[in-house]
């Protein structure tokens, strides 16, 4: 429409500089597109304050039709049926526009994250809430045909509806070359598959490993965790050779306590050379406060490198036994380290009042050394502030 | 020799032009990626799991600043994440900014073996208080170093964590700084030795108990062209440079940076009156050297909020002082400069800085010369010059209105859609207002430090959070 009316000013104003020097005319033609993109940049500013009104409103509206509706029927301790929800709701599914299933999962979401948090969620009645608004089937459909972004965003939503999914959506997306939805999806098929939910657990999870997977993975194991008993997790250590996989995997086994692995922990100590592998393994050993390990770290002190020597002065501060003390205080004094000298200090400090009892014993042998002496009462003064 | 000028300038602002064009499209892309990749769900699990949150150290010194730092203290330790401590470094205030702190937050001196592990003036005691409500905060009192660098190292050797954030008392936070600041970190494969984020003019928002309530544009003249300037450094260009892993500098107002790695350069330059861009040119080098891969992130979210000079007499010592740091900069630098064995940093970086910032309002003066000394003489051709002058100015206007609607793509920050427009409105009026300005300020900058002249850090007006504070005059040494 008016193309040639458009195409006549253009050539016009190009035609005023015809002759010029091509540096002339190429200005001109910058100019014009400068022009149309300052245009453009207006209105695109002006249509994006339109859409963030018309957004907020819908919002607005959405909330104050659901919200209260779905609190009663959540919180309620009579169980509704899908039609009786639907009748409840007075929403009717087959006028529903685009954008309302989004905002309307927003709102579930947020009465659901607020029953949680009280206690009250009626699980059933939430899961009918799921299947009367006709929901997961529209993020279903979401995860199987959107482009990259929206896809990942959908597959974060399953999983905090915390539904269920039936595994065969999700294929497609736990192999897809973009990192970011393999991995969620990953981690949704981990958290919700009924069947073999620790496939990718048991295959390294995924090659690209990093310290915001092992977040949402510790998660999906606290939620797995909640709702039954952990596999024993050191045999997805022994299938991976990803160290960053295996230190994960080992700080669980700590932060779950299975003290049935410390043994085989020991003996991994012994053959894996990775030094910050070694580093966890000591570290969840004191975890698990392992006290049939001490003798061994022990042994280990002297051949081992600055890193793992630090993990065991701090595991030692765990077992707290006579035999960690008395070891704790050979080191304190065979070392000239300021930084491990505190290390130490911290770690017989944990020692409780024989612990105290043994700094004091130090401050006095050291009452000379100006140094050392403020060293040990930063301890002390740590220890006061701590145990506010 | 007049038509070589002539091409000079002109090829000059149309090379800067292509530069914005592809740093404006290399930043939409970054920042929509950015927004796909991390949500309120990625900062949600940091928050459900503080044992596995990493923990922060937020350093922010302070040279007599008693009219804001019961409000700016309170302000960082009511930080939403679970693991992080405040070191407040008094660098020798002369004014009551330690009485204050001691009495409002009922802090003891307590033992504390103090490492020098990077240098600088004598630290006298640290504090730490008695109330359990304050048990994240430190404070480290010490010999006034001059320099923000100087007590900068003197917290960064307090830090007991792994990252810290570098900041100043003036500055406040938004509420989930860190728990934005540290995703990048988290999501990396590659070490991520530093973290920028957006920085925006607190002049006239409101603040309520040191937390912003409601975002405004500023009301004054200087800090609302500042606003503008500011989105478009840390939106588009820092943005842009991000996704080529080569952000040349981390703002000294705000910025996480691993503590190790500071530590291992020797930390801030004390001398230096750039001590960010200082800073963030040698941790990348120190990488280089050992053959180390890192990354610089940038997170396009307004979290830190900073008084702008209210008035052109600050205005002119805020870059003045840029300017001399800016020259001192590639001085001390030179050697990166097109060197192959420092990779983006000698190849991209360094000739961005030397062509683009430094170069910039030499230029622009000359240009300016010039144009008079044609304008006298006559050989000017009116047909064309318009033309030329539109060119440049259209260009200018256009990455300002695309910086504006980034911004309200990622977050409607400011209530009222008008307040977007000011912007708008206002960034017509830069070219011929407020860059004039900046482009004397800064070749002033130049020549104080080539005649080694004025070399104090500036002095700032601090008006203070609270509404019934007076506007205080006090030095700054941030």
């Amino acid at each position: 429409m008016y193309y040639d009316y458009y195409l006549y000013y253009l050539s016009y104003l190009s035609s005023l500089y015809n002759g010029y020097p091509f540096i002339i005319r190429m200005t001109v033609f910058m100019v014009m597109g400068l022009a149309l993109v300052i245009i453009y940049g207006i209105l695109r500013l002006l249509y994006m304050g339109l859409m963030i009104h018309l957004k907020a409103n819908r919002i607005a509206k959405t909330k104050t039709h659901f919200e209260e509706k779905l609190i009663f029927v959540m919180k309620s301790r009579t169980n509704y049926d899908v039609e009786e929800i639907q009748q409840l709701l007075n929403y009717d599914i087959s006028n529903t526009k685009r954008w309302k299933p989004e905002i309307i999962t927003d709102v579930v979401l947020a009465v659901k994250n607020l029953m949680l948090q009280s206690g009250e969620l009626n699980t059933i009645n939430y899961k009918n809430c799921l299947q009367a608004l006709h929901l997961m089937a529209f993020w279903e459909k979401r995860i199987r045909t959107s482009g990259v972004g929206k896809r990942r965003a959908a597959l974060q939503i399953v999983g905090d509806m915390d539904n269920g999914i039936n595994s065969g959506i999700l294929s497609k997306s736990t192999f897809h070359k973009n990192r970011y939805i393999r991995k969620t999806a990953r981690d949704l098929y981990t958290s919700q598959d009924t069947y073999n939910p620790f496939r990718f657990m048991e295959e390294n999870f995924d090659d690209e490993f990093t310290q915001l997977d092992k977040l949402r993975l510790h998660a999906t194991l606290i939620k797995r965790s909640n709702e039954g008993k952990l596999p024993n997790l050191m045999r997805w250590v022994s299938s991976s050779k990803n160290p960053n996989y295996i230190i994960f995997i080992v700080r669980e086994i700590g932060y779950f306590k299975q003290h049935e692995v410390a043994e085989t922990l020991m003996e991994f100590l012994e053959k894996h050379e990775n030094r910050d592998v070694r580093t966890q393994v000591v570290l969840t050993l004191g975890e698990l406060e392992h006290h049939a390990c001490s003798a061994q770290l022990i042994a280990r002190y002297t051949l081992e490198s600055t890193v793992v020597r630090t993990a065991i002065i701090k595991t030692m501060g765990k077992l707290k036994s006579d035999l960690t003390l008395s070891f704790l205080v050979d080191a304190y004094h065979a070392t000239a380290d300021a930084n491990t000298k505190l290390l130490i200090a911290r770690a017989i400090s944990n020692h409780e009042e024989q612990g105290d009892h043994v700094l004091r014993t130090l401050q006095r042998e050291v009452s000379r050394d100006e140094k050392e002496h403020i060293l040990l009462d930063q301890v002390f003064a740590e220890k006061a502030i701590v145990s506010f | 020799m007049v038509y070589f000028f002539t091409y000079v300038v002109y090829f000059y602002a149309t090379a800067l032009a292509f530069l914005y064009v592809l740093l404006m499209i290399l930043s939409f892309y970054k920042t929509r990626r950015y927004r796909s990749h991390y949500s309120a769900r990625e900062e949600d699990y940091l928050k459900n799991f503080p044992d596995e949150a990493p923990g922060i150290s937020i350093v922010a010194p302070a040279f007599n600043e008693e009219v804001i730092i019961y409000d700016s203290v309170n302000s960082l330790l009511n930080l939403d994440y679970p693991k992080f401590e405040v070191i407040i470094v008094n660098d020798g205030s002369k004014d009551k900014t330690m009485d204050i702190l001691i009495s409002e937050f009922e802090l003891e001196e307590v033992p504390y073996f103090y490492v020098y592990k990077v240098y600088c003036k004598q630290v006298y005691r640290v504090l730490r208080s008695t109330n359990p409500t304050f048990s994240k905060l430190i404070v480290v009192d010490k010999e006034n170093g001059g320099t923000k660098a100087d007590a900068m190292n003197a917290g960064v050797n307090m830090a007991q964590y792994d990252y810290f954030i570098n900041t100043d008392v003036d500055c406040i936070l938004a509420e989930d700084t860190l728990s934005k600041i540290i995703l990048p970190v988290l999501d990396s494969d590659k070490q991520v030795i530093a973290v920028g984020a957006t920085m925006r003019m607190v002049n006239s928002c409101t603040i309520e108990r040191g937390r912003i309530t409601r975002v405004k544009p500023p009301n004054r003249l200087i800090p609302l062209f500042q606003e503008t300037e500011y989105l478009r450094s840390y939106l588009v260009a820092k943005m842009g440079w991000s996704m080529l892993n080569a952000v040349p500098n981390v703002s000294g107002g705000f910025g996480l940076f691993d503590t190790q790695v500071v530590v291992a350069t020797g930390g801030f330059d004390s001398a230096s009156h750039a001590e960010d861009m200082d800073m963030t040119t040698r941790m990348v080098a120190f990488m280089r050297e050992n053959n180390r891969s890192y990354r610089i992130a940038q997170c396009p979210y307004s979290l830190c909020w900073t008084e702008g000079p209210p008035n052109i007499r600050v205005l002119n010592r805020q870059r003045t002082r840029w300017g001399r740091g800016m020259l001192q900069f590639i001085i001390d630098h030179r050697k990166f400069f097109l060197n192959k064995d420092y990779g983006r940093l000698g190849f991209l970086v360094m000739p961005y800085i030397v062509f683009f910032e430094f170069l910039a309002p030499i230029i622009e003066f000359f240009g300016f010369l010039f144009l008079l000394f044609l304008l006298l003489t006559g050989q000017v051709n009116y047909d064309t010059f318009w033309m030329m002058l539109l060119y440049v100015y259209l260009l200018g206007l256009a990455v300002s209105i695309i910086t504006i609607s980034y911004d309200l793509i990622l977050e409607k920050l400011y209530r009222n859609f008008s307040e977007y427009l000011k912007l708008v409105v206002f960034a017509a009026f830069e070219a011929i207002i407020y860059h004039p300005l900046i482009v004397i300020f800064t070749l002033r900058g130049y020549i104080q430090y080539l005649t080694r002249s004025n070399f104090k850090w500036g002095q700032m007006t601090r008006q203070g959070f609270s509404p019934s504070n007076n506007a205080n005059t006090v030095k700054n040494n941030a």
